[in-house]
């Protein structure tokens, strides 16, 4: 690699939620040639729920419950689902010129994940990178990552996660049912982790932050000096201020729709409703590595014994996404144990788990 | 023709931003047919989802049609020619969002532009075999190997 010109480090101070967004997107959108790369450092000092590029706010977030609550919404530029985030986190931005980072967005994250995993590894936590670009401790993602351009520069996103709030995370996400608001909770708390839920504390900043810095030397193998932000880049900041506050951002209708929330790279859940003749069937599944790792069933049916939806929900669970694998463990159900259950058939469960389970909307396939 | 390098398919015949890794193709209306050429595809990966800039719109060099999301990446789709908005492919992506990393050149194109003029050499356009031989570098520089990121 040849010689580069150190990185500018940025270690802001706290900053208000709309702020401690506008200030890296003002910092790649002022890149010109010729100014240094910047590794920007900074945390909200107040809670706020982020939303991906393409979103629709109102779909994705109870805005009723942010409203109640005070807290705001802010659209970012990078992709991406919707995030709670608070001071607990700390927002570790590569703002870069492209020709200054891997050509690949997949080679990207590689290098910016190193750094992550070596920080934490130097502070006592077992990371690992999980391709493309999670970091796992023991099977749970640590913070998330992203990536985006902002005019001529390429910018790499992360955290450092001393904390995370799971409950308020569950609860500002627009969900179908308080069945899946659970089951989101319960399979964040299940395959999240933090520095704190690792170490019984987190570390001082001060000392996650030698950390990362010591990690970026080693995988960028460059200078980091300390600077400032330029007032061409605090009055871009300010603008930035009105235009992600305007209605016209937040409210565009971004049309990205997923049919399930992602706790991490292997584990997603979603909810599917199947219309069968004796009645409607609701199911909530997690998927794990393609597998149903959990799975819940309600409806306006009747059924015999009173423990069948319970029995079917251990029945299913861990099989196979395929329809064959799954109408087996139902049908085996339905000979062993005889179930009343007038107008739903073992195929009826079938169809409400593939509906869960489904990768894309309806009208989104791949 | 097309030149393959490296995975990279590169048809001979179309005009190239290297630097912004867009193709352009001169109907014979006198309108600019633009999209994202093999590397570009190959360097953002699985698109998600793509937002269009409205038909009529004027657009300046450098500005976007089209904000483009992929599964771990989002950024514009950016313009190297002024001109007026006269096609988005919306009905194609919306029946496949994954047409452009099928087919860069084909049915996979982005948008459709009336040009303010057409001087491509002095905005720094190039085809034919000068084409080939920059984008090729430019593939060699950073060590790219395109494959479709559509399975």
């Amino acid at each position: 690699m040849p010689t580069r010109p150190p990185i500018r480090l940025l270690d802001l101070p706290p900053l208000p939620p709309l702020r401690s967004q506008t200030v890296y997107h003002a910092v790649g959108h002022a890149l010109r040639p010729g100014d240094a790369d910047t590794i920007m450092l900074v945390s909200p000092n107040a809670p706020y729920v982020s939303i991906g590029r393409h979103q629709d706010l109102s779909r994705e977030v109870d805005l009723d419950y942010t409203g109640a609550h005070g807290l705001p919404v802010i659209r970012r530029e990078i992709g991406g689902g919707a995030v709670y985030l608070d001071g607990g986190q700390l927002f570790c931005q590569w703002i870069f010129h492209a020709a200054h980072l891997p050509a690949t967005v997949e080679e990207r994250f590689r290098l910016y994940i190193d750094a992550l995993v070596r920080a934490y590894r130097a502070l006592g936590i077992a990371a690992e990178h999980r391709p493309i670009n999670d970091v796992h401790v023991a099977g749970r993602k640590i913070g998330g990552t992203g990536a985006a351009r902002m005019s001529e520069a390429e910018v790499v996103v992360g955290s450092l996660m001393f904390d995370f709030d799971t409950a308020t995370m569950a609860r500002v996400l627009k969900v179908p049912s308080e069945k899946f608001r659970d089951k989101i909770f319960q399979s964040l708390t299940d395959y999240m982790t933090t520095m704190r839920r690792e170490l019984g504390e987190p570390p001082p900043r001060e000392r996650v932050v030698a950390a990362y810095l010591d990690a970026c030397r080693q995988v960028l193998g460059r200078e980091i000096v300390p600077g400032e932000l330029r007032p061409a880049e605090l009055a871009l900041a300010a603008e930035l201020d009105a235009r992600f506050t305007s209605a016209e951002w937040m409210e565009q209708s971004g049309g990205l729709m997923r049919a399930w929330v992602k706790i991490h790279e292997d584990v997603r859940v979603g909810e599917g409703v199947h219309k069968a003749p004796g009645g409607l069937i609701r199911c909530v599944a997690r998927v794990r590595d393609e597998r149903l790792d959990d799975v819940a069933f309600s409806g306006d049916f009747t059924a015999r014994p009173a423990t069948m939806t319970a029995d079917l929900e251990v029945a299913l669970r861990g099989s196979e996404l395929a329809e064959a694998a799954l109408l087996g463990r139902v049908e085996d159900y339905y000979a062993r144990v005889r179930p009343e259950i007038p107008g739903v058939s073992p195929a009826d469960w079938v169809a409400a788990v593939l509906a869960a389970t489904a990768k894309e909307p309806p009208g989104q396939a791949a | 023709m097309s030149v393959v390098h490296r995975g990279c398919e590169l048809p001979e015949s179309l005009w190239y931003d290297v630097e912004r890794d867009v193709w352009l193709r001169r109907e014979a209306d006198g309108s600019l047919t633009l999209g994202m050429t093999d590397p570009a595809q190959t360097r953002s990966g699985k698109l998600l989802h793509i937002q269009f800039k409205r038909v009529g719109r004027h657009v300046e060099a450098g500005q976007s049609l089209a904000t483009v999301e992929t599964a771990k990446w989002a950024g514009p789709f950016p313009t190297p020619v002024a001109g007026t908005i006269v096609a988005v492919n919306e009905d194609a992506f919306r029946a496949d969002i994954l047409v452009a990393n099928r087919e860069p050149y084909g049915a996979g194109w982005i948008a459709r532009l009336s040009p303010d003029a057409w001087a491509p050499e002095s905005t720094g356009l190039v085809t034919g075999p000068p084409a080939i031989a920059a984008y090729t570098a430019r593939i060699e520089a950073l060590a790219l190997s395109c494959f479709r990121c559509a399975d």
